[in-house]
């Protein structure tokens, strides 16, 4: 599923007249980019449009047939479910719930329940190496463990796009690199395609792809 | 994860919070149900322990004092009235109105129950406890000679001794008495004179027990009936005469009256009385209890005001964990889950912690009750069904976790707001 976005414009309600402006940006099927920006750049802003957490002023946020700028925030909501998986930054497990756990909850959200959820969910950790940690809380398992349940439960749904948010912020380089090296194959692997944001160069120099968030705004 | 699996791990995340905030519900709601439960059945069981009486006739004063110590037997005798007063309304005067009546003459005790002095009428089928014609558990009634008795009345109301000649000290006891001092038919008890049993009679003044009434849930399972003359006969009665003439004094006189207009007759003839009252008892248990109710009223506005801070108090737990779910609630935005989903969720956090509390209220009201029940038997007379659980009980469990709800909107309405892309903001 491809993305295409065209001129898009979303005012900051807290920063006064600011504006970010996205002229025109597209992302093939299977593709993989990184986007480089540093803080206050709006780069997270720019993930929020797309996968719909935030809705524009104005413009078109195409995911393949569907502009969910156009859409309902409900919609947009069960869009998100379906369609696109999301990696925050190291710690976004919840952190009550075990890996099995975080990972059902996607699942529920785009209508995937009972056995088939558990199994697909158990299906996916394994997939990224964590299986044996399906009943551990966050707590009790490693950074390095943590951001590949978190890899995990983004691509459970089977999503045709994964957004990634600083995915490798607080590992340290080795973990990072591996972490990064697991998100980009298994996002291959599973046939979707990856946006990821940073500001760190050990990241960017691995993507083919590479566009600053000054090159895409105007 | 279905959302009430979610609430459940947002709860178990918070255990000391949940089990607190439940903790005040169950409490609020204990509260109220044993108010609610005790009026109830304060209201059951006095209505139904004077079911079937209609008139007391005794002394002056207060009318529900006079049907608390007739009926229910509790209290002391306020004083007497002259045992005429019971010939005259078993003249032919009355009988078109009046179709039975039962004396009463109390002041001995026995082993701490009640004795009453009366008749044979006490055992008239009319006569409502226990109901019906078949009075007895086991043996049968005392015996009562009317010639005997009128003889006896006459020889005190002279100041004279009427002699031992035909005596009979023969008694009846409610199945109570029986029960717990493990009496029955043949034997033998002392009481001791004051309703408090403080004084022993001189002598040997030995009654027999000639039988065991049925148990019936009302008073008088718990006092002991003996035949009127053998009251009279002991010497230390002095307090059974009236002060002046010395005649042998009745402490009232529950009337029968018959069908139609004869309560109404009875009740306006004897009202024209100032040596005597006469107290229609429907009348007065509706005015003890209209009495009780305005105090069960504030007890139970005061349980209820417990609910309501505790309500609050869940409100303000899950208000107070907002702030620190807020990126919890934005993650659960990312993954996909609706704004309305959210809102359930918390207002369903809140329904559930109040559910559960006042659940535990329930329980914890009618163990309390169920232990407590025995007590109030002896203490009050009040028969308490600890395991009902009432309709006005459920609803007020409904009404709980609904208002819970309601409150739980609150936190909810923010959870509700949460700005995802500013909580989504990676913690630098």
């Amino acid at each position: 599923m491809s993305l295409r976005i065209e001129d898009l414009e979303h005012r900051y309600e807290d920063r006064g007249p600011a504006t970010l402006h996205v002229p025109r940006y597209a992302l093939e099927d299977g593709e993989q980019a990184c986007l480089v920006g540093g803080s206050g750049s709006g780069k997270t802003t720019f993930l929020n449009l797309v996968a719909g957490i935030l809705a524009p002023r104005r413009g078109v946020v195409r995911h393949g047939e569907t502009d969910i700028a156009a859409l309902g925030e409900a919609a947009r909501d069960r869009f998100r479910a379906r369609r696109i998986g999301y990696v925050f930054q190291t710690f976004n497990l919840l952190q009550g719930l075990s890996a099995l756990e975080n990972l059902l909850l996607p699942l529920g959200f785009a209508g995937v329940r009972g056995e088939e959820a558990r199994t697909r969910a158990l299906e996916t950790l394994g997939r990224v190496g964590v299986g044996a940690l399906a009943d551990s809380r966050p707590a009790r398992m490693s950074v390095g463990e943590q951001q590949r349940v978190a890899i995990a439960r983004a691509l459970v749904n089977g999503p045709a796009l994964v957004l990634a948010d600083e995915p490798t912020a607080n590992l340290d380089e080795e973990n990072a690199e591996r972490a990064l090296d697991l998100l980009r194959g298994s996002v291959a692997e599973a046939g979707a395609s990856l946006l990821l944001v940073t500001h760190t160069r050990s990241v960017r120099d691995r993507f083919d792809r590479v566009e600053t968030m000054a090159e895409i705004s105007a | 994860m279905s959302l009430l699996a979610m609430v459940r791990r947002a709860m178990a995340q918070r255990p000391l919070a949940t089990v607190l905030t439940a903790l005040g519900v169950a409490l609020g709601v204990a509260l109220t149900s044993v108010v609610l439960t005790l009026q109830h059945e304060l209201d059951r069981s006095y209505r139904r322990q004077s079911a079937g009486f209609s008139l007391v006739v005794g002394p002056s004063g207060s009318g529900i004092e006079l049907v608390l110590n007739s009926i229910y037997h509790v209290g002391e005798s306020r004083g007497l009235i002259p045992y005429s007063v019971l010939r005259e309304l078993e003249s032919e005067a009355w009988r078109p109105y009046l179709k039975h009546a039962v004396p009463c003459a109390v002041g001995d005790s026995y082993r701490g129950y009640r004795v009453v002095a009366t008749t044979p009428a006490v055992f008239d089928p009319l006569f409502p406890q226990p109901e019906g014609a078949n009075k007895f558990a086991a043996g049968g009634p005392f015996t009562l000679d009317p010639v005997e008795l009128e003889r006896v009345v006459a020889a005190v109301r002279r100041g004279e001794d009427p002699g031992e000649e035909g005596e009979r000290r023969e008694a009846v006891l409610g199945a109570e008495v029986a029960r717990r001092l493990g009496l029955g038919v043949g034997s033998e008890i002392e009481p001791s004179h004051g309703v408090e049993g403080d004084h022993h009679h001189a002598g040997e003044d030995r009654w027999r027990v000639t039988g065991v009434l049925r148990a019936t849930g009302t008073p008088i399972d718990r006092v002991v009936l003996i035949n009127l003359d053998s009251f009279y006969r002991i010497a230390e009665h002095a307090g059974g005469r009236m002060p002046v003439t010395g005649e042998p004094g009745l402490s009232s006189i529950l009337l029968f009256p018959r069908r139609g207009p004869g309560k109404l007759v009875l009740l306006s003839n004897l009202r024209k009385r100032g040596d005597l009252q006469v107290a229609d008892v429907p009348t007065e248990i509706a005015r003890l209890l209209d009495l009780v109710g305005n105090v069960d009223g504030i007890f139970l506005l005061v349980a209820v005001l417990v609910v309501v801070v505790a309500i609050v108090s869940v409100m303000v737990a899950i208000y107070n964990t907002m702030n620190e779910r807020r990126r919890e609630i934005a993650i659960l935005r990312a993954l996909g889950a609706s704004r309305r989903r959210i809102l359930s969720l918390v207002v369903l956090e809140a329904a559930l912690v109040a559910a559960i509390g006042g659940l535990a209220g329930l329980i914890l009201a009618h163990a309390g009750l169920a232990a407590g029940s025995a007590r109030l038997a002896a203490v009050a007379g009040l028969e308490v069904r600890a395991a009902t659980v009432l309709p006005v009980e459920a609803a007020l469990l409904g009404a709980v976790v609904l208002a819970a709800a309601a409150a739980g909107m609150i936190p909810a309405w923010k959870a509700y707001r949460t700005d995802v892309a500013r909580h989504l903001a990676p913690l630098s």
